[in-house]
């Protein structure tokens, strides 16, 4: 070992060995962040901003990502280093993580997977078109009059035991934006002109969000489902057609009582018919 | 508040994950890489010392906030009917 090694040794042990040195070194190695400030302002788009802001998100919320940046930092890596780090550890936690340190700074990541009714629809969407088609519907300009319709099938269909009339209900919701779910209801552009607020970091927001793509992904995995039903399956496409039909040309009838889907879609608090009658 | 300060250098230091790590000796690749901190232990020991330093420095940071916030109290009061 030469000298310089062995000075190194001496000082390392000398620092740890004291109680008030030793926290200092210490803290130095493994939370330098709080010796700098605990704020920082991404707003300026600054990239060192950016990065400290990133660095107490994952302090706060992310400690594994965190030890593991601060290491890396130690070590001299570069911006995108840190930022490929940060990204992907989040990953492992965040159902839609964000893909750089600035997408960090506008809170936790939320992603729009609504509809857009605009002139690109059919190029997005082109599964979709012929539902368009049966509900006599342009996707280009939305659902505004064949909305109450569509409400009322919803109504017709909800409770079912029947894992299509599930899937079709899916798929009504996420076509009129009716879910309930923002993820679902909101599409890029509506949702950036809602005015909604991103949620701020933290452990229960991060869960909310997570609850809420994970949601909104099932719930369009069936409504894609119900649009492959639909174009395989000619019972249920001409029960679909035929009941839409009904509830267009005649204003007030009960769907309860006039709607009929393929047998097994029974809605479970209608009585079974008494086979004497 | 002298008296506070002895109370307080006369409590025994935490026992930090992080130290315990820090006081075993660099090992020479380390020290090769003229690095003054450890680089031959695991993931989870990091993580795990990362954050007990963290809730560590969360809990002193929060102290110290309430004893800047302390009000006077008085040890000896001379009206002897104020607890009526």
């Amino acid at each position: 070992m030469n000298g310089l090694l062995s000075l190194l040794l001496t000082l390392q042990q000398g620092l740890a060995s004291q109680p008030t040195t030793a926290l200092a070194y210490l803290t130095a190695w493994l939370d330098p962040l709080p010796l700098r400030d605990l704020t920082a302002d991404p707003a300026s788009g600054d990239s060192d901003e950016l990065l400290h802001h990133a660095l107490l998100v994952c302090r706060e919320c992310f400690p594994a990502v965190y030890a593991d940046a601060i290491q890396r930092l130690h070590y001299g890596a570069t911006y995108r280093d840190l930022e490929g780090c940060i990204c992907a550890g989040m990953s492992h936690t965040l159902e839609i993580p964000p893909d750089t340190l600035d997408a960090i700074a506008y809170g936790v990541p939320f992603q729009p997977m609504g509809l857009a009714y605009d002139e690109e629809f059919p190029d997005r969407y082109p599964d979709l078109l012929p539902i368009f088609g049966w509900l006599e519907a342009d996707p280009t300009a939305g659902l505004e009059t064949a909305y109450p319709i569509i409400e009322r099938l919803i109504h017709s269909l909800t409770d079912l035991p029947h894992g299509t009339a599930v899937d079709l209900v899916a798929l009504l919701q996420w076509i009129t934006g009716s879910s309930g779910n923002t993820a679902i209801d909101f599409g890029d552009d509506d949702y950036w002109d809602s005015g909604i607020q991103p949620l701020d970091w933290s452990l229960e927001h991060i869960a909310l969000m997570n609850e809420i793509h994970s949601e909104a992904q099932a719930h369009i995995e069936r409504a894609k489902h119900a649009v492959k039903t639909l174009n395989e399956n000619a019972t249920w496409r001409q029960a679909f057609i035929r009941n839409y039909t009904l509830l267009k040309g005649v204003a007030r009838v009960d769907p309860d009582q006039r709607l009929r889907w393929p047998t097994g879609a029974r809605r479970r608090t209608e009585p079974t018919a008494d086979p004497t009658t | 508040m002298p008296t506070l300060i002895l109370c307080i250098e006369d409590l025994a230091p935490v026992p930090l994950v992080g130290l315990s790590l820090l006081r075993q000796p660099l090992g020479l690749t380390d020290a090769a890489r003229g690095s003054w901190f450890p680089t031959d232990i695991t993931a989870e020991q990091l993580v795990a010392a990362a954050l007990d330093l963290i809730a560590y420095g969360d809990r002193c940071r929060e102290s110290a906030h309430k004893l800047s916030d302390l009000h006077p109290i008085p040890v000896s009061f001379s009206v002897a009917e104020y607890p009526l």
